[in-house]
C-alpha cells in the first residue's frame, strides 16, 4: 500500500494533481473559519456602488472616477488625497488627484474612468504602485521578462526547424 | 516654490528615516528572538531589507556558490558503452552554457532577496522569479523525459502562485500590513494561520521542497551539472527562509 503510495508519487505526471489536491483540501478547510477584514485598512469613502450613482446626478465631477475618487489637490500639502498605505511616507497623497490631460477629458465626458483606472496614467496608479510599493512593480516586470527570455530562447533554439 | 521644496525635501527626509528607524529598531522582537540583533537596514518606503548575522551568513553562501557558479564551465560527461572501445564525451553547447549561466546567475540575485527582504508580498515575488529562473535553467535541455518532468514541475509553478499570494493576501486584509517588522508583534490567530499554511505550500511547490520532488530527481538527471546545482541551493535557501517566515508571523 505505502510502496504504491510512493511509486504514485515518484511519477511526475502526478505530481500537480496532488499539489492541487492538497490546496483544494486547505482552501475548503479554511472557508469554514470567520473572516474579518482590518477596518483600518478601508477607504473612508462611500462604497463603489454609491459613488456611481453620485456620479449619475452630475453633483461632482471628480465622482466620474468611481471608485477610485480620493479626492485632493496635485502637489498641494494642505490638500492631500486620501491614501491609506501599508509604510508611512510624508509624500503621502500629494500626487493622487493628478490626471494626464487626455484622462481629464475622459474624465469630462464620461462616467467609466474609474473603471478602466489600470489603462490610462495617472496620479491613483502612480501612487498606488510606484510610490509606496516601488520594488514590486520593479520585481513583477523582472519575473514577466524572465518568462520572455526563457520563452524567447527556446523558440529560437527550437530543433526540428523548418 | 522651488525654494520651499528644496527645505521641505530635507526635513522630510529626516523624518522618514527616524520614523522607520523607530518602528525597525524597537519594535522588533520576535525577528530579533530568532535571527539575532539587526546589523542593519534599508530605510526606504517598501524597500526595507535588513541583515541580521543569520541572514548575513546566509547571503554570503549565495553569493560564493553563485560567483562559483558562474565562473565555471559546463561539465564533460564520458559515456561507455557496453561492447564499443569508444568513451564518448558529451557537454553541452556554448550557446546553451551562456543561457543557463545567465539564469544561475539570476537565480542568485532573486536569492539574496529571498533571504533578506523584510516585506512579505516582496517575499513572494522574489520567490517566485526564483521559481522561474529555476525553469530557465532546465528550459534549453534537449532530452525528452528531462522536458516532460520540467513540464510538470513549470505546471506545479503556475498552481502554487496562488498559494503563495494568497496566503499574503488573507495576512493583509486580516492584520493591515505586509511589514515583518510590524507583523512579528500581532498576536496570531486563525485567518493568520490559514495565510502561513498557504504561504508554507506555495513555498514548497515553487522551491522544490520535499514532498513534491519527484519532478526534482527527473529533471537533474540532465546534463551541463554545475548550473544545475542552482536548484539545491534554492530549495535550500527557500526552505530555511519559509520556517523563519513562518516563526516570525506566528
Amino acid at each position: 500500500m505505502i510502496g504504491r503510495l510512493f511509486n504514485k508519487l515518484a511519477n511526475p505526471d502526478q505530481v500537480p494533481k496532488i499539489f492541487a489536491f492538497v490546496i483544494i483540501v486547505v482552501l475548503l478547510f479554511s472557508l469554514t473559519l470567520s473572516f474579518e477584514l482590518n477596518q483600518n485598512q478601508l477607504y473612508p469613502k462611500p462604497a463603489p456602488q454609491v459613488q456611481i450613482e453620485l456620479a449619475k446626478k452630475n453633483i461632482d465631477i471628480s465622482y466620474n472616477l468611481a471608485p477610485y475618487n480620493r479626492g485632493g489637490l496635485p502637489l498641494d500639502p494642505n490638500n492631500k488625497g486620501i491614501v491609506k498605505s501599508q509604510y508611512y511616507t510624508p509624500y503621502e497623497g500629494w500626487i493622487t488627484a493628478y490626471l494626464t490631460p487626455f484622462s481629464e477629458w475622459l474624465r469630462d465626458i464620461s462616467y467609466h474612468l474609474g473603471t478602466t483606472i489600470v489603462a490610462h496614467p495617472g496620479g491613483i496608479l502612480d501612487e498606488i504602485l510606484y510610490y509606496t510599493r516601488g520594488l514590486d512593480t520593479i520585481l513583477e516586470s523582472t519575473i514577466l521578462f524572465a518568462a520572455f527570455t526563457i520563452a524567447s530562447w527556446v523558440i529560437l533554439n527550437r530543433t526540428g526547424k523548418k | 516654490m522651488e525654494e520651499r521644496n528644496l527645505t521641505i525635501d530635507l526635513d522630510l527626509f529626516d523624518n522618514i528615516y527616524r520614523n522607520l528607524s523607530v518602528i525597525w529598531c524597537i519594535k522588533m522582537n520576535d525577528i530579533v528572538d530568532i535571527n539575532g540583533l539587526i546589523i542593519g537596514h534599508f530605510p526606504f518606503v517598501d524597500i526595507v531589507p535588513y541583515i541580521t548575522p543569520f541572514s548575513l551568513a546566509l547571503v554570503a553562501t549565495i553569493v560564493t556558490f553563485t560567483v562559483f557558479l558562474a565562473i565555471s564551465n559546463p561539465e564533460y560527461r564520458s559515456i561507455t558503452r557496453f561492447k564499443e572501445d569508444v568513451v564518448r564525451k558529451e557537454t553541452v553547447e556554448k550557446k546553451e552554457a551562456r543561457f543557463r549561466r545567465f539564469m544561475t546567475i539570476l537565480c542568485g540575485v532573486a536569492l539574496i532577496g529571498v533571504v533578506t527582504t523584510g516585506d512579505i508580498f516582496n517575499f513572494a515575488l522574489f520567490v517566485s522569479l526564483t521559481g522561474i529562473s529555476n525553469i530557465g535553467i532546465f528550459a534549453g535541455i534537449k532530452d525528452t523525459h528531462v522536458l516532460d518532468a520540467a513540464f510538470q514541475y513549470g505546471l506545479v509553478l503556475m498552481i502554487c502562485s496562488l498559494p503563495l499570494f494568497g496566503g499574503v493576501a488573507l495576512i493583509l486584509a486580516n492584520t493591515g500590513t505586509l511589514s515583518l517588522g510590524v507583523l512579528g508583534n500581532l498576536p496570531s490567530n486563525q485567518i493568520i494561520n490559514v495565510g502561513r499554511t498557504l504561504l508554507l505550500i506555495g513555498a514548497v511547490g515553487e522551491g522544490a521542497l520535499a514532498p513534491f520532488f519527484a519532478t526534482k530527481v527527473e529533471m537533474i538527471r540532465a546534463k551541463g551539472a554545475p548550473f544545475i546545482n542552482m536548484m539545491h541551493l534554492s530549495s535550500l535557501m527557500v526552505f530555511t527562509r519559509i520556517i523563519e517566515l513562518l516563526l516570525i508571523l506566528g
